[in-house]
């Protein structure tokens, strides 16, 4: 089965990033009001003493989203209101993480909330996100689905395994 | 309960001794305190004695954060190490030293606003703390690793999330001139903190959290963070995360593209990158690895970058940063030793081929490396005495060997690990066992003075660009004379002090430079004069001033390298936020204060500070230089005056409230900002009864 595709999803451009991390800072300030990196809809991994090249990992707004099959009480779902983003109703998540195991990146981008034991994933900040915003370098760039060849392409040369 | 932001609300005590884990509630601080340097700063006074000495197990390292540490905004990751030094010279001293990079903000996300370490473990540990669990563990497998290596392997075992602070062989080896660093050249350089942890045969600590900062104002603080970001950098992203307008003396992110090494990057055989602490987008730190890994890859900024760039460019030829320099870099990071003990500077990044080595000896940036090479190149030192070959300065052998001998404690090497005023003066008094004619003896004197300005018992640090002289600084400017003598180690006399005078793309004096200046110093110092650099008027008060400044950016904390935001090059009348500090903590905590009221607070710490040193045996005659320091002239034959300086500590004294005599915080004072049980303690030490 085929979603209609989300609009918009954020790529990284690991060469730019210079591993500040207030992507993940700002993320969790949107959605929890707390300066808390560890639940941020994406994630930096510094390679502090080896460097060069830091991994971003975001969302890509699958349109073929595992994680919305996955999930055993419909908690994912595709939010046709706001450009067919695919969203996690934390209400309704019982943390089983079935989601994050079937997420086709690796790491899963479907993070998880260790301590009030639900899943959470990125849903673009109503069509604005804000990470793209903050990000002092540039580094992240929201794409809408205009440039979906591109974006395959980007996908596709990022670790999928 | 209080509701905090931005704090978490705990501070942790681990006490080695004992391995007993407890909590001392930070809220017991927040009263009177704003932040890191003023809590640390009473902790220490309540709990370390003055005849403490910096090796004894009741020594303690002080670490705290500060209420904005670990939010959004630029430059906030840091934190404040407070303890007795051993680098300070003559005397061990009061300290403090401060860090950045990603450990501070950790910590807070563990649930902690500091940590106090006290006691020494019987065997040689590292601690984790995670969340809630926090862990002793034995670390005889990690002791004699390298920071790097230590690092790695400690992230094997607690995930690579985990933020460490570690010390390498030289804290080992209880070093005065070692440091604690976290990932790559984020370190507590000053004070030679790292030989203290190596005292208390802890080797790491590592911590993990996931609790998150509650911030009062999410909204507003994202608003400040464009802010303040729009004041340095302008209205552009910059797509390669340099520095805009910073103009830092040594980023790597401006040299990098013009340096040997670059050569090597452009075949493919080498990498680099910029590095950012947290939340922060940069002050131009670069990392370079290898990929044949023929030299340990790594992370490097301002002395650190700039070690041995131009020993470098002198033995080899060529362009500056070569692989030798690059190595020496990653190399003084490993072992853990303050860079400014064997930094080597020249006036300028790109200095005149044949002024090079005259440069050298001229002293103009007045590291470490330059009183060695004066000594060397005079003869009085030489490879029979220090078994240190001059014939080589310059070469990857000298400097792998003169650091890794220094590290190790190797030969002339565990002499210089006592930092170089106290090995120059063992050497002044043994001269038979190095040989030394009094024609030599004199040279050390003179070298010595010529890289450490401050006189009196609280030396021993490096001058970080403060030419009290005039020498080689270009001009005289007595605030930043003021600072160095009142403060034995302000890293960010020199920073502080430019961002106040210095409204990027204006030229200091013209008439456009005083009609921008003049508002903001008339607002806060009293009068434009304070930045009139020829004349004594409100020099003390601006010496005040900026040394608010510098008290705001150590509580808070923000970084020196990117606040105070006085001038922009990017708003429509240069200015910056000078408010930007109170707005800050507002954003973070809730707490409304008026800038001046901030000031006040900020204050007291300084009144807090003297009655510590006071305690610990600081008097007026500390507050003084060495004699070269009045003899040299500036760029325009201007000498520093006896009588001036004098005339000036006077002014300083009167707007503090100290004694003139003495310098001591006179009791009226101390009461006058809520500090009657200091007052009391420094009455029952017989600190009042000297006063005439």
């Amino acid at each position: 089965m085929m979603t209609n595709r989300s609009k918009g999803m954020i790529i990284a451009n690991k060469t730019i990033c210079i591993g500040c991390r207030v992507c993940e800072i700002i993320c969790s300030l949107i959605h929890e009001g707390l300066v808390r990196p560890d639940v941020a809809r994406l994630s930096v991994i510094r390679y502090a003493l080896q460097g060069s090249e830091y991994d971003i990992f975001t969302c890509h707004q699958c349109e073929e989203p595992s994680c919305l099959y996955s999930c055993p009480v419909n908690a994912i779902i595709i939010d046709e209101a706001k450009e067919n983003v695919v969203i996690l109703d934390e209400e309704s998540c019982i943390g089983c993480k079935a989601c994050i195991d079937a997420c086709n990146y690796v790491p899963s981008r479907i993070n998880f909330d260790e301590n009030n034991n639900i899943a959470i994933k990125c849903d673009l900040c109503n069509g604005h996100p804000e990470c793209v915003e903050y990000c002092p370098v540039g580094a992240l760039s929201y794409y809408g689905n205009e440039t979906e060849i591109n974006i395959t392409v980007m996908v596709d040369s990022e670790a999928c395994e | 309960m209080i509701n905090l932001f931005g704090w978490t609300g705990k501070i942790l005590r681990i006490n080695l001794t004992n391995e007993k884990i407890s909590i001392v509630p930070t809220k017991k601080y927040l009263q009177k305190y704003i932040g890191g340097r003023g809590i640390a700063a009473r902790i220490y006074w309540e709990e370390v004695p003055a005849e403490c000495r910096a090796f004894d197990p009741e020594n303690k390292l002080i670490i705290m954060t500060g209420p904005v540490t670990g939010s959004l905004m630029p430059g906030s990751a840091r934190m404040m190490m407070v303890g007795k030094c051993p680098q300070t010279y003559p005397l061990e001293s009061y300290g403090r030293s401060s860090a950045g990079g990603h450990w501070a903000p950790e910590l807070k996300f563990a649930g902690y606003d500091g940590v106090i370490i006290e006691g020494k473990a019987k065997n040689r540990v590292y601690v984790s703390i995670n969340n809630d669990t926090i862990d002793i563990i034995d670390a005889s497998d990690l002791w004699g690793l390298d920071t790097h290596k230590t690092q790695e392997k400690l992230w094997e075992r607690h995930g690579e999330k985990g933020k460490i602070l570690v010390i390498g062989p030289a804290g080992e080896k209880l070093s005065r001139i070692a440091v604690i660093s976290t990932d790559s050249n984020a370190t507590f350089g000053q004070g030679g903190f790292g030989g203290v942890m190596g005292s208390k045969n802890l080797k790491a600590i590592v911590v993990r959290g996931n609790k998150g900062i509650k911030i009062a104002d999410p909204i507003l603080l994202m608003d400040l963070y464009r802010h303040a970001d729009f004041i340095i950098k302008g209205p552009k992203k910059t797509e390669s995360g340099d520095v805009g307008e910073l103009r830092i003396p040594l980023s790597g992110g401006e040299i990098i593209k013009e340096s040997k090494v670059y050569e090597y990057i452009k075949e493919g055989k080498a990498k680099w990158w910029y590095d950012a602490c947290f939340s922060c987008n940069g002050c131009g730190k670069v990392g370079v690895k290898f990929n044949d890994n023929s030299i340990p890859s790594g992370s490097s900024q301002c002395v650190e970058f700039g070690l041995y760039l131009h020993p470098e460019k002198m033995y080899y030829g060529g362009k500056i940063y070569g692989k030798v320099a690059v190595e020496a870099s990653h190399l003084i990071d490993m072992l853990g030793i303050n860079a400014w003990e064997f930094y080597f500077a020249l006036k300028g990044l790109k200095p005149d081929p044949a002024e090079t080595l005259e440069g050298g000896l001229r002293m103009d940036g007045l590291g470490g490396l330059n009183v060695l090479y004066y000594l060397l190149k005079k003869g009085v030192l030489n490879k029979k005495n220090t078994g240190i070959d001059f014939e080589k300065f310059g070469s990857r052998e000298f400097i792998v060997d003169l650091l890794q001998n220094t590290a190790y404690r190797k030969g002339f090497g565990n002499l210089l690990a006592e930092g170089l005023p106290r090995a120059l003066h063992y050497m002044m008094d043994h001269p038979d066992e190095f040989n030394l004619s009094d024609e030599g003896v004199r040279e050390i004197e003179l070298a010595y003075q010529q890289g450490y300005a401050r006189g009196g018992k609280f030396g021993g640090y490096p001058r970080h660009h403060v030419f009290c002289g005039g020498k080689g600084c270009g001009y005289l400017y007595h605030p930043n004379i003021l600072r160095c003598c009142l403060d034995p180690n302000d890293h960010s006399t020199l920073h502080t002090s430019s961002r106040s005078i210095r409204v990027p793309g204006i030229t200091y004096g013209s008439k456009e430079y005083w009609k921008i200046v003049t508002p903001l110093a008339e607002k806060w110092i009293g009068s434009a004069k304070a930045l009139d650099q020829y004349s004594l008027d409100y020099k003390a008060e601006a010496t005040h001033h900026q040394m608010r400044l510098t008290m705001e950016l150590d509580c808070l904390p923000l970084c020196d390298f990117r606040f105070p935001l006085l001038y922009s090059k990017f708003t429509e009348n240069k200015l910056g936020d000078d408010e930007i500090g109170s707005k800050i903590l507002y954003a973070v905590t809730g707490l409304k204060k008026t800038q001046k009221e901030l000031y006040e607070m900020l204050d007291m710490i300084w009144d807090l500070e003297r009655a510590i040193a006071s305690r610990e045996g600081r008097r007026r005659e500390d507050d003084w230089l060495n004699e070269y320091d009045f003899e040299g002239m500036d760029l325009e034959g201007r000498r520093l005056e006896k009588q001036d300086l004098t005339y000036l500590l006077d002014e300083f004294y009167s707007i503090k409230g100290w004694d003139l005599n003495s310098g001591i915080p006179t009791r009226e004072k101390l009461e006058k900002v809520g500090l009657k049980d200091v007052a009391d303690e420094l009455d029952k030490l017989g600190l009042y009864n000297i006063l005439p």
